[in-house]
């Protein structure tokens, strides 16, 4: 797993915008080899989105053969309410970049048949090859999606019901009234994060610095359940100093001592490429 | 021995209506028939074996189990292979009568709705495609979601995803390798999306930054709903980010003008140009971004009304390449001969018989008992001068018989604030050009403007929609910042723009009276000092209003669009960018951080298409 600690909470989008600009670029999709990512919704990606979509209008950046997963949705919420996910996605995302509407697959809070809906969705993500980039974030409690405390590390989409702490914390969206949010959602597991071929996880603020260090410093534990990001062969944590705070010096200064290493690997300069394979000119695949 | 074998059974099955003991039953009688040897056998049993299992059967079906289907394959599966080929016709016309049984069953509604989508013809293109579309739908809306759902609905047949997953689908098709060639079949439907970028959108009266606007067929939908249905657009419009010093392009809907008398020299009470005239005004309007108007007929003689509204009802509708005539605006004749400004004092006339006169004057327009539909009525503005004899009552025979259809304006009167203020109180809902033509503002008797400083007016009545010219001669540039700021949501702009306008002449006929220009932006009787209507431009006025009343640019927008639309009731089709509107619209481009009133018509959609671009 690799820690990047950054100053703070817009160099955190910049580093993750950019590493996934350069991943998708690397990548090369193609109509035939699309790739893949997983999205997540909060405040925390509002600023990855936003340099996403300032790279479209640069030219820098296509989604048209971008397909995307979301991570969850809130059950019958409808779906032009200004907060549901879907209305989330619109406003930040897909409005502003040209990702063809049959690319965008988000659960469906309103289906009639709530489990069909998981299970569909877990085909899709098997029928298109399997999502290449997962980023998320984290929750108070170590949570990833909506996979509260508690949830199986091997869980897969199902519907779940929201935790106290979180419905508290969603509660800002929805007026302050606790009672306005919805209780269940539907939820990728946390077996569907790990199976893909990389998670990014964005963690910013001191209000996840215990989170973080849970996570990272302890065992893989069900009640922190983006722990099981330390099993994964290929992770990755964008955090900004405030998240660092419940964290060892030992560790923190571990990781930003490598951290010069990681920045090479994201620049054109770069030998070795996003995916390990080592390069010999710089525009070689 | 079988026989009383099979009866202890029966009497089970029948004494004891569980589930588990009928199958236990079926499961007895399988189990014996396996056990028979081929000769014991004989077809009366057989029959009677098959009896009893469909009584049984049936008593299950008709309780309306659902879950015992396996169940019964099961059982029939061992019945046939206890059966000796002899007696399979016996047993293959029970089991298909048990069969028939079975699909008789009551389908529940967690399998599939029995309502067929509601799809409109214009939105199934004739091809291929239609292969694949699902009779059934998914997810019928439920109440609470119809309000959603209702426009998205009638898109999920394009939904790909749906129909790759959904349970009735046998067709595999593969996900990954569709490109944009699947969805090039919806520029056969006449709808045609399209997708405005990047631009700042005057949504609700307010500018909303970095937004995109959708546009089907003529009218603008919500592009979430469109996009999440799986509706790429046909063509997109990047309007291309803010470059330095100067801010992003600004999507406001189409300007509404609710008085024009006449332009490019065609003057609209002059019924032997009159057709030509309105083509020729609609087309050209469009270029200052005006995209509904009222042509204006000024006071006349009731034979040129009976001429020129069937003319004008002619022209009434959604023309491409030409603004749409809402209706006709009526100034005059029932107006004070004080305050005659440019009409023809001889065609003046008050209302002694009240409504009576109205329908003689206008025929039947007004006229409730003509064949004229009430909700499809030329005749959209009546100006008139309420302290007339018998127009009070002339005013409510209006609302009563025409309600809301037809709004009356207060103009041209020397009316004092109690006549203005009982006027309002009896319907009349505008006052046409505030200031001009009327009783001037004294502070002890501040006439018809008094009704505009009301902060609330008695018994509840609204306070009435003005409209002002801002070309900077009708009206002082303070009086109209004094009169903007008493009632902002009531301004209207209007050009009341006569012949003249959009030429470069100095001299014109307006009805029959000679003008002259006198200055660049004024024209007057000719001889005289008296104003003669004006030769504005709509966006000259929405920059003169920015200016004189000191308010931002959307809000002069606003007055321009959203005021009019709602003082003729049309808000919501017209002067609106919200989902459901009329897709006319202007892009104002070269605004300025340092100058508010800055701007400049660049493109002009009206019903969906671009009908001018600036050079």
């Amino acid at each position: 797993m690799r820690l990047i600690i950054k100053d703070n909470y817009d160099d955190v989008c910049r580093y993750t915008s950019e590493y996934i600009l350069n991943r998708i670029n690397e990548f090369n999709p193609s109509p035939e080899r699309p790739f893949v990512i997983g999205l997540p919704t909060g405040s925390s990606p509002l600023g990855v989105y936003k340099k996403l979509v300032h790279f479209h209008r640069e030219g820098m950046l296509s989604f048209k053969n971008v397909i995307t997963f979301n991570m969850d949705e809130y059950v019958h919420l409808p779906r032009d309410h200004p907060e549901s996910y879907h209305s989330f996605m619109w406003e930040n995302l897909f409005k502003h970049v040209d990702i063809p509407p049959q690319n965008v697959n988000i659960l469906d809070g309103n289906a009639k048949d709530l489990e069909r809906e998981c299970t569909e969705y877990e085909a899709k993500i098997a029928a298109v090859g399997g999502i290449e980039l997962f980023l998320g974030g984290i929750g108070p409690d170590g949570h990833i999606a909506f996979n509260e405390p508690g949830s199986s590390l091997s869980s897969r989409t199902r519907i779940k019901t929201l935790a106290y702490e979180t419905i508290i914390a969603n509660s800002r969206f929805f007026g302050g009234d606790v009672n306005k949010v919805p209780k269940l959602s539907l939820t990728v597991g946390v077996g569907t994060v790990m199976d893909a071929r990389e998670v990014v996880i964005l963690i910013s603020g001191a209000g996840k610095a215990l989170a973080l260090a849970k996570c990272i410093e302890e065992g893989v534990n069900h009640m922190w359940t983006v722990s099981a990001i330390q099993l994964h062969p290929r992770g990755m944590i964008v955090c900004d100093d405030d998240a660092t705070l419940e964290l060892h010096v030992k560790t923190v200064k571990y990781f930003k001592s490598i951290e010069k290493v990681h920045r090479l690997l994201t620049t054109e300069e770069s030998k070795v490429g996003m995916d390990g394979k080592v390069r010999y000119s710089a525009t070689s695949k | 021995m079988l026989g009383s074998l099979f009866g202890r059974k029966e009497e089970h099955a029948g004494a004891n209506n569980n589930a588990a003991s009928r199958t236990q039953v079926l499961d007895h009688v399988s189990r014996s028939l396996s056990r028979q040897r081929p000769q014991s056998r004989n077809s009366g049993l057989l029959g009677w074996l098959a009896s009893t299992q469909s009584q049984i059967l049936a008593r299950r079906v008709g309780r309306g189990g659902d879950a015992t289907e396996t169940h019964q394959r099961e059982v029939l599966i061992s019945l046939a292979f206890s059966v000796a080929p002899s007696n399979m016709m016996c047993f293959i016309l029970n089991s298909l009568i048990v069969t028939v049984m079975l699909q008789s069953q009551p389908r529940t509604s967690s399998n599939w709705s029995a309502e067929s989508p509601p799809t409109s013809p214009a939105l199934r293109p004739i091809s291929p495609q239609n292969f694949y579309d699902s009779p059934i739908r998914l997810a019928p809306a439920t109440p609470h979601m119809l309000g959603a759902r209702a426009d998205e609905n009638k898109y999920r047949m394009r939904l790909l995803t749906d129909r790759m997953f959904s349970p009735r689908d046998k067709h595999h098709i593969p996900l990954v390798s569709l490109g944009p060639s699947v969805f090039s079949d919806s520029s056969k439907s006449a709808e045609k999306v399209i997708q405005l970028l990047r631009c700042d959108v005057l949504k609700n009266g307010k500018i909303v930054r970095d937004e995109t606007l959708w546009i089907q067929g003529n009218k603008i939908v919500d592009g979430a709903t469109l996009f999440f249905a799986g509706v790429k657009p046909d063509q997109v419009i990047d309007l291309g980010g803010a470059t330095a010093g100067q801010r992003r392009p600004l999507v406001v809907p189409g300007f509404i003008d609710v008085q024009i008398n006449g332009y490019f020299g065609y003057d609209f009470a002059e019924q032997s140009k009159l057709e030509e005239g309105l083509d020729v005004v609609a087309k050209g309007l469009l270029k200052y971004g005006v995209t509904s108007f009222l042509p204006t007929v000024v006071s006349s003689l009731p034979q040129t009304y009976q001429e020129v509204l069937p003319i004008i009802d002619a022209k009434r509708g959604r023309r491409s390449g030409h603004a749409e005539i809402i209706g006709a605006h009526l100034e005059g004749p029932f107006i004070a001969p004080c305050k005659k400004g440019a009409h023809n004092i001889d065609y003046f006339r008050s209302a002694p018989n009240g409504f009576a006169d109205l329908i003689e004057c206008y025929g039947k327009y007004l006229d409730p008992s003509s064949s004229v539909q009430k909700d499809d009525n030329v005749v959209k503005i009546i100006t008139v001068a309420p302290e007339l004899e018998g127009m009070l009552g002339a005013i409510e025979g209006i609302k009563k018989e025409w309600g809301d259809k037809i709004a009356v304006s207060l103009g041209h009167t020397e009316c004092n604030y109690e006549q203005a203020e009982k006027s309002v109180e009896s319907g009349v809902t505008m006052i046409t050009h505030l200031f001009n033509a009327m009783h001037p503002f004294y502070h002890r008797e501040p006439g018809p403007m008094g009704v505009i400083g009301f902060s609330s007016l008695p018994r509840n009545t609204k306070k009435p929609f003005f409209g002002v010219i801002a070309d900077g001669v009708h009206t002082s540039p303070s009086s109209i910042r004094v009169a903007y700021n008493a009632y902002p949501e009531g301004a209207m702009l209007v050009t009341d723009a006569m012949a003249g306008a959009g030429l470069d002449g100095d001299e014109f006929m307006l009805g029959s009276m000679h003008v002259e220009r006198k200055g660049p932006m004024e024209v007057v009787i000719a001889g005289t000092n008296t104003l003669a209507g004006s030769v504005a431009t709509m966006p000259f006025c929405i920059a003169n209003l920015v200016k004189f009343a000191g308010c931002s640019l959307a809000e002069a927008v606003n007055a321009a669009t959203i005021t009019p639309a709602k003082s003729l009731g049309i808000y919501g089709k017209k002067g609106s960018l919200m989902p459901g509107a009329d897709a006319d619209f202007v892009i104002l481009d070269q605004l300025s951080d340092v100058d508010e009133s800055a701007f400049r018509v660049a493109r002009v959609f009206f019903a969906g298409e671009e009908v001018f671009t600036v050079a």
